[in-house]
C-alpha cells in the first residue's frame, strides 16, 4: 500500500487574499523554497511546520494535509 | 541563489584556497624533511584558530537554516562521511597492497591522505548540496 501526502497550500493561499509564498514562508518562519517544495509535494514538513501552516490559515491540519492510501 | 548554495560555494572556495597554501606549505616542510614539536606547533598555532572560528561560523550558520534546509545539509554530511570513509578504506588499502604488511611507505603519506580526505570530503559535501538545490529550482 502506498501512502502520499497531499496538501491544499496553493488553494488556501489563494483563498487568503492571494498570499505569497514569501509572505506566507515569513509568516511560519521557513524559506520560500521550503513553502514550494512543500506544495509540489517533494518535501514533508515536520509536524511543528505543519502545525504553524495550518494556524497560519486558521485551519486545522487535517484541513490543509490529507493522506491518501493508494 | 539561497544561502545554502552561496555557503556551499563559499566553503568550496575556502576549501580550495587553504588546500593550496596546506599543499605548499607541506611540500616545503616534506621537500625540508622537517620533523619535531616546532613543525608541529606552527601546525597548531596556524589551524587551531582557524578550525574554532570555523566551527562558530558553522553552528552559527546551522542555527540560520530551516528544516527542510537541515535535511538537506546533513544529507550532503552524510555523504562526505560516506565517502571520506571509502577514500581512507581505499586509500589505506591501496597503501598495503602496494607495499605489503611488512614494507615501507614514506611517513608524508599519512597526514598527505588526511589533508586530502579531508579535502575531498568538503567537496562532496558543497557538490552534492548544489547538486540538491539544483534539481530543487529544476522542479520548481
Amino acid at each position: 500500500m502506498r501512502e502520499t501526502l497531499t496538501n491544499q497550500i496553493r488553494r488556501l493561499r489563494f483563498d487568503n487574499g492571494e498570499m505569497t509564498q514569501q509572505a506566507l514562508a515569513d509568516k511560519v518562519g521557513v524559506t520560500r523554497q521550503t513553502i514550494i517544495a512543500i506544495e509540489q509535494g517533494n518535501y514533508t514538513p515536520s509536524l511543528t511546520l505543519a502545525m504553524k501552516l495550518a494556524r497560519a490559515f486558521n485551519k486545522t491540519v487535517e484541513e490543509v494535509f490529507q493522506l491518501n492510501c493508494s | 541563489m539561497i544561502r545554502l548554495q552561496k555557503k556551499a560555494w563559499s566553503s568550496l572556495i575556502t576549501i580550495t584556497i587553504c588546500s593550496l597554501i596546506c599543499l605548499v606549505c607541506f611540500s616545503f616542510m616534506v621537500a625540508r624533511n622537517s620533523k619535531g614539536a616546532d613543525y608541529l606547533l606552527i601546525c597548531l598555532v596556524v589551524g587551531l584558530p582557524t578550525g574554532i572560528a570555523a566551527m562558530f561560523q558553522e553552528l552559527r550558520f546551522q542555527n540560520q537554516l530551516d528544516e527542510r534546509e537541515k535535511m538537506l545539509y546533513q544529507n550532503a554530511n552524510q555523504w562526505s562521511i560516506g565517502v571520506l570513509t571509502g577514500y581512507l578504506l581505499v586509500f589505506c588499502f591501496s597503501v598495503f597492497f602496494l607495499v605489503g604488511g611488512g614494507g615501507q611507505a614514506p611517513v608524508w603519506l599519512f597526514p598527505g591522505m588526511l589533508f586530502s580526505g579531508l579535502f575531498i570530503a568538503q567537496t562532496t559535501q558543497s557538490t552534492i548540496i548544489l547538486f540538491q538545490c539544483r534539481r530543487e529550482q529544476d522542479d520548481a
